[in-house]
């Protein structure tokens, strides 16, 4: 499991709170491997998002799917205190990933 | 081409389903670890299929089950479960509980997608759930939606395989199913046929309208590894979940017997040499109002007075409303209702098809196992928009209670002329073993009802058609008249029975007459013949007299002769008297 966080001066905006965000990936698979890969990319390109990025192994943490539900790998999980927001795929489209995140 | 029968065939283990004829098509079930897909269109029964395949056949039998549904709500599928009264959870040896794990597995309707993915997360969770409670059968409920959900046809085919391969792994026998409508299965794009490919059986479930009535049906499109019955056989979703009909109930090898029971009335017993036999299957054929619901009244009353269970079967009629006719004429049939040796049943015709209901029928006699069942009509089974298809249900449902050893009394709606002219368009006539046909005779201005057996196998008969008369006290056939060469109905027959009357009066008289002339002559003789004796008596004493004297008479005579002997010294001889009489006669 791998926690990263990203973000500038929370200062700057007072609104600004980090994003909780989970990712389910199944080691090794292609999809999973260029989903993380891009999860990060799009992270690190705007200097603006704080994230607070979980990501979870489906082969390691098998009753962690249970309980969120996953069905495909990968799924990213935008978890919000009364709402989680789903996506799944490689999330090779930056600009819906981070419109996706920030909604 | 010759196929070797399918129950014999060992190469594929089965997993019963537990479905009723299901199990009977396919020599046992579905292939063990193996994938059968279930496919069908919008509520052509597809998951009622997996779900009782999974609670009947699986935990029913020790094996617990996955129910992974990409479709409905659990809560929906507990639901329906909960419908057909399948439990979903069952003890099972040594305090392991065997039970049915629904997996929610619904795609989140907010999901975004962006790129591509795979399944790995889906079978994550459910090797956990097959490991937790180690679970032997998979179902996919509407495999479709997921698969709808993949978007092209290479991700498609990777993620099947990717399922099929994960079952194989862990050695599951799965079932999917797929709100496709296959049809034929020839005729499928290779992107529609990749799935029936990979499995080793297809089921293809099918809705048909006709008329009004919807028909059920399921075919077992292919079997791997093994000759199997690929007719499209008829189905229903009863109470208790499909029934399908499979040739297996058709089998002729039933017992017979010897014994009668009675028909409930008892001259038509004697018309019948003793009954009906038991076991065989009665037809009773006529117009409307002919008294053949009345028939078969008295033939369950009677079985139910001799303690049997009986099933009585009626289509378009409510029990009350039988119990109630049927009391106005004197047979009284609520008591045993309530004593359980009666059951009534009623259908309706327009609800399903001839096909429905002969599984229903089929379901009520498994369920009660009765001794003798009544079908009032049997023509309810036949008559439909497609009668040449129906037709063998009727057959094939008096062939499964002959086979339980029942009873059978059908009837059946014909016109009235005469039964032989009569094309019964279900030809329930040939499989009854004994046919009565109930009609009409017009005669003297008057409708009388006439019976007649028509034919009855292997037993004697009486060839005579007969009145048949209801009264508040129940049916009874009328004394024979014949006139003519006719036999008399009705006021006919009332006529002859007072010219009868009077004629047994005359004669009675006529009677009385001459045995008092008899008796007169005969005391004169008496007395003639006390005289007589009394003569006899007195010539007797006569004779007796004359014997007495002649005897004395003697007797001096031969004491004087032996005096004479005696004094000339000669001993008289022994016997002396006849010595001394002939010499007497001598001299």
């Amino acid at each position: 499991m791998i926690k990263q966080r990203h973000g500038r001066d929370p200062a700057q905006d007072s609104k600004a709170q980090s994003v909780r965000l989970r990712l389910y990936i199944a080691t090794g698979a292609p999809t999973s491997v260029a989903a993380l890969t891009n999860l990060r990319q799009a992270i690190a390109s705007d200097k603006e998002l704080q994230a607070n990025l979980e990501v979870v192994d489906v082969l390691q943490a098998p009753k962690r799917v249970l309980a969120d539900r996953i069905l495909v790998t990968p799924t990213l999980l935008r978890i919000c205190p009364d709402d989680v927001a789903m996506m799944i795929g490689d999330l090779r489209d930056r600009d819906a990933l981070l419109q996706f995140i920030q909604r | 081409m010759f196929y070797s029968k399918v129950a014999g065939d060992h190469r594929v283990e089965r997993a019963a389903t537990g479905i009723r004829g299901f199990d009977e098509i396919t020599g046992g079930g579905l292939p063990r670890s193996h994938v059968t897909l279930v496919a069908g269109g919008p509520g052509s029964g597809k998951t009622i299929f997996s779900v009782q395949s999974l609670v009947s056949g699986g935990i029913q039998h020790g094996e617990s089950g996955l129910l992974v549904t990409f479709e409905e709500s659990p809560e929906e599928l507990k639901q329906s479960a909960g419908n057909f009264g399948w439990p979903l959870s069952v003890a099972g040896g040594r305090r392991v509980r065997r039970k049915v794990v629904i997996h929610d597995a619904r795609p989140n309707s907010d999901m975004r997608q962006s790129g591509q993915f795979d399944l790995n997360g889906l079978l994550a969770g459910l090797t956990a759930q097959v490991e937790a409670h180690g679970i032997k059968r998979v179902v996919f409920d509407a495999i479709d939606v997921l698969l709808a959900f993949l978007e092209d046809e290479i991700a498609e085919r990777r993620e099947i395989y990717r399922l099929f391969d994960w079952l194989e792994r862990h050695r599951l026998t799965g079932v999917m199913t797929a709100k496709f409508d296959l049809g034929e299965l020839q005729h499928l794009t290779p992107r529609q046929s990749f799935l029936p490919y990979l499995s080793a059986c297809v089921v293809l479930l099918q809705n048909r309208l006709q008329g009004p009535t919807l028909q059920r049906s399921l075919r077992v499109a292919k079997y791997r590894g093994t000759s199997h019955s690929a007719n499209e056989h008829s189905m229903v979703i009863g109470p208790r979940g499909l029934e399908i009909s499979s040739d297996d109930t058709r089998r002729l090898d039933y017992r017979v017997s010897g014994k009668r029971v009675s028909s409930g009335v008892k001259r038509l017993d004697t018309m019948l040499g003793g009954g009906y036999y038991r076991g065989s299957s009665i037809l009773v054929s006529g117009s409307p109002g002919t008294t053949k619901t009345t028939l078969a009244g008295c033939f369950i009353a009677a079985a139910c007075r001799r303690g049997e269970r009986a099933l009585f079967v009626s289509f378009d009629e409510a029990p009350a409303q039988i119990v109630r006719n049927l009391s106005s004429v004197g047979i009284k049939l609520a008591g045993y209702v309530k004593s359980g040796h009666l059951h009534l049943r009623s259908l309706r015709t327009g609800s399903q098809g001839p096909d429905d209901s002969g599984i229903l029928v089929q379901r009520e006699i498994e369920a009660l196992r009765p001794q003798v069942l009544v079908i009032d009509p049997i023509s309810a089974l036949v008559d439909g928009p497609d009668a040449g298809q129906h037709r063998g249900i009727a057959q094939g449902l008096i062939a499964f209670a002959k086979s339980l050893g029942m009873t059978v009394f059908v009837t059946a709606l014909l016109g009235n002329s005469a039964p032989e002219e009569e094309t019964t368009r279900s030809n329930v006539s040939t499989i009854a073993d004994t046919w009565i046909h109930l009609s009409f005779r017009a005669l003297g201005g008057e409708r009388n009802r006439a019976l007649t057996i028509v034919k009855s196998r292997g037993m004697w008969h009486s060839n005579q058609v007969r009145e048949l008369t209801l009264s508040r006290h129940g049916v009874t056939l009328a004394d024979v008249y014949s006139a003519g060469g006719e036999v008399l109905l009705g006021t006919a027959r009332l006529e002859k029975e007072q010219k009868v009357a009077r004629a047994e009066q005359d004669r009675t008289a006529e009677f009385a007459r001459k045995r008092g002339e008899i008796g007169q002559n005969l005391r004169r003789l008496a007395v003639q013949l006390d005289e007589v004796r009394a003569d006899i008596t007195a010539r007797q004493a006569e004779l007796n007299q004359l014997d007495d004297e002649e005897g004395r008479g003697r007797g001096r005579r031969s004491a004087d002769l032996i005096q004479v002997l005696q004094s000339r010294g000669v001993e008289p001889a022994v016997p002396g008297g006849r010595r001394v009489e002939r010499k007497g006669g001598r001299r």
